[in-house]
């Protein structure tokens, strides 16, 4: 199962594009869809558009689709999940092209930052490599904040 | 005897995410207890004795700037009925711009503050950084990304809270 998560706003472009690559037969898998407020609703897969239960939805997902909202993405860095994020830069100041971009340098992540580019990381998702995800994650703040907090 | 700490506590969103990773790693050490930034047109529930509410200085429901300056005062006021109740060691917050008016109070009664700005911030830092940097009510600045420790001397990188 493939499940998509568009956050707490909306993403109808994502939603669209999925939608689209269901019925164009690229996408083959079950795909589920968190849709948020959007007003697109698929008509090649499930959907909704809130759960409190996000975290079991991804539990269960072969492969996550999501835009590039921090919570979603460093959670699945977190998860170890394979991914492709999305940015959605309808979004104030195109924050999320900007955090993707950057954090695409420490850690080898697939994203993208239009739809067209989508499809060709779907289509070549298998050769992505997280093995930079350990070194991202090394940090001495919580241990320099206990010193702080003394 | 474990400090008491106060973690600001948002209710979604890439804020809220940040500190429950935080909180995975702090909280066998100290007693923790939260403020949690209250909507007034979008009230969650306060589910813990260890919750307490605070005004939310900003709403997507409200941009009205007298009540923004009206709930910054209110939030302060009410930081303090909070913390002179108990012995608490220090505040922590993740990126939420409620740290300003939470920081005076915590200033005001003597309380240790330490704010970690949120690693969506890259390359700049927030106006919230940037003001709490200002009224030196900050112990520590942390930021998540090396490159922003450069932007000023009191920010410190030691990594994420991931």
């Amino acid at each position: 199962m493939i499940f998509v998560t568009v956050g707490t706003f909306n993403f109808d472009d994502l939603i669209y594009q999925i939608d689209k690559l269901i019925g164009q037969g690229v996408i083959t898998d079950k795909v589920i869809c968190q849709i948020g407020n959007g007003q697109y609703q698929p008509k090649n897969c499930e959907s909704f558009a809130y759960t409190k239960k996000i975290g079991s939805y991804i539990d269960d997902a072969e492969m996550v689709i999501c835009h590039g909202g921090t919570g979603s993405v460093l959670d699945l860095i977190k998860r170890e999940k394979k991914f492709i994020a999305v940015a959605n830069r309808a979004l104030a100041n195109d924050h999320q092209m900007e955090f993707l971009s950057e954090l695409s340098q420490e850690v080898d992540i697939p994203w993208a930052s239009d739809m067209e580019k989508l499809c060709d990381i779907y289509i070549n998702i298998s050769s992505y490599s997280y093995s930079s995800r350990d070194g991202f994650l090394r940090s001495d703040l919580v241990d320099d904040l206990k010193k702080v907090l003394l | 005897m474990k400090r008491k700490i106060l973690v600001v506590k948002e209710g979604g969103g890439g804020f809220s995410f940040e500190t429950k990773c935080l909180l995975e790693k702090i909280e066998d050490n100290y007693d923790l207890y939260f403020l949690v930034p209250q909507d007034r047109e979008k009230n969650e529930t306060i589910s813990s004795i260890k919750e307490f509410e605070i005004p939310k200085i900003t709403s997507i429901y409200d941009k009205s700037y007298i009540h923004t300056i009206l709930a910054f005062l209110k939030c302060i006021l009410a930081t303090i009925n909070i913390l002179r109740k108990s012995d608490y060691h220090a505040v922590i917050c993740i990126g939420s711009s409620v740290a300003v008016p939470v920081f005076i109070a915590s200033r005001f009664c003597g309380l240790k503050t330490v704010f970690i700005e949120s690693i969506t911030r890259i390359n700049n830092i927030s106006k919230t950084t940037s003001l709490l940097l200002k009224l030196r009510v900050c112990d520590r600045i942390y930021v998540q990304w090396k490159p922003l420790a450069c932007a000023h001397s009191k920010l410190i990188y030691k990594g994420s809270v991931l």
